[in-house]
């Protein structure tokens, strides 16, 4: 969980704006709200856990993510699959 | 209550550079019927413009669901100009529920609103501003909204939503509720566009 945790962190740093939105950082944070990432980039987020993770990601799926510890349960259910 | 969505996109930065890449993206955001209406970046922005719209509407309330642009699709799309220079009318549908949204390119920009009830235009109250290198967002749609209040409904306050975190959407609709039903605010890293409708009858 951990290591999804790390990878997951560095995708989203490639999409937030400014750094600043780090700085007290919690699992909880929501996407948009909290880490300021532009709606827009947010199938960017996916493409990029799609091709690090080897799996596909459903609309339905995303539909249920809002913050960073359900991108990393989405992604440690599915991989476990 | 009627509500109402909006949103601002610059088409350049929308879609991924690379082929391959914008193509799943692509794949990934349009529905088969969204790529049958165009393939052309400014009507993509347009219908991405639009399903964002649709969403805002239908989730005012907080409910804990992401913006999954695949799920809203729009259905059709149709040309129609009006004096505030929002051309296109799009019809979006989400699980069988449907949005109306007007959209128009301004700039390079897309500016779009939409809401659950069609028969509103004439209550629909708009202002679009720069950010002023300020960067607080926030601070700009305070001031937006005191000036469509102000200048609508002729009273002079200033402070409206001086003190009020704009995005907490409880907070607003309690400072709004004399004047407007619904507030929507929306803005890229220079212009803020904001959009509210007028209460019935004020």
């Amino acid at each position: 969980m951990e290591i999804i945790e790390k990878k997951v962190i560095e995708i989203l740093k490639k999409y937030t704006p400014n750094n600043s939105v780090w700085e007290h950082f919690m699992l909880q944070n929501n996407l948009t709200r909290d880490l300021k990432i532009n709606s827009a980039r947010i199938v960017d987020i996916i493409l990029d856990i799609e091709e690090e993770y080897k799996i596909e990601i459903s609309n339905t799926e995303i539909e249920k993510v809002t913050n960073v510890q359900e991108v990393v349960k989405l992604i440690s259910t599915k991989t476990a699959q | 209550m009627t509500f109402i969505g909006c949103d601002l996109v610059m088409i350049p930065l929308l879609f991924p550079e690379g082929a391959e890449r914008r193509q799943k993206y692509l794949n990934k955001a349009f529905t088969c019927i969204e790529h049958g209406l165009s393939e052309e970046p400014i009507t993509l922005a347009l219908l991405w413009a639009a399903k964002e719209c649709a969403y805002k509407v239908l989730f005012k309330k907080g409910a804990h669901v992401a913006f999954a642009p695949g799920l809203f699709s729009s259905i059709s799309i149709s040309e129609q100009s009006d004096k505030e220079g929002f051309n296109y009318t799009i019809l979006v549908d989400y699980k069988g529920v449907q949005t109306w949204v007007r959209a128009g390119v301004f700039d390079g920009s897309i500016r779009a609103f939409g809401t659950d009830c069609k028969e509103v235009n004439d209550r629909i109250l708009m202002k679009f501003g720069c950010n002023g290198g300020t960067m607080d967002v926030r601070y700009t749609a305070r001031r937006m909204l005191n000036e469509l209040i102000e200048s609508t409904f002729n009273i002079k306050n200033e402070g409206f939503f001086q003190d009020h975190p704009v995005y907490k959407y409880p907070v607003i609709q309690s400072v709004m509720a004399p004047f407007l039903e619904d507030v929507s605010i929306s803005h890229d890293a220079e212009n803020v566009f904001v959009v509210a409708l007028k209460k019935v009858n004020k």
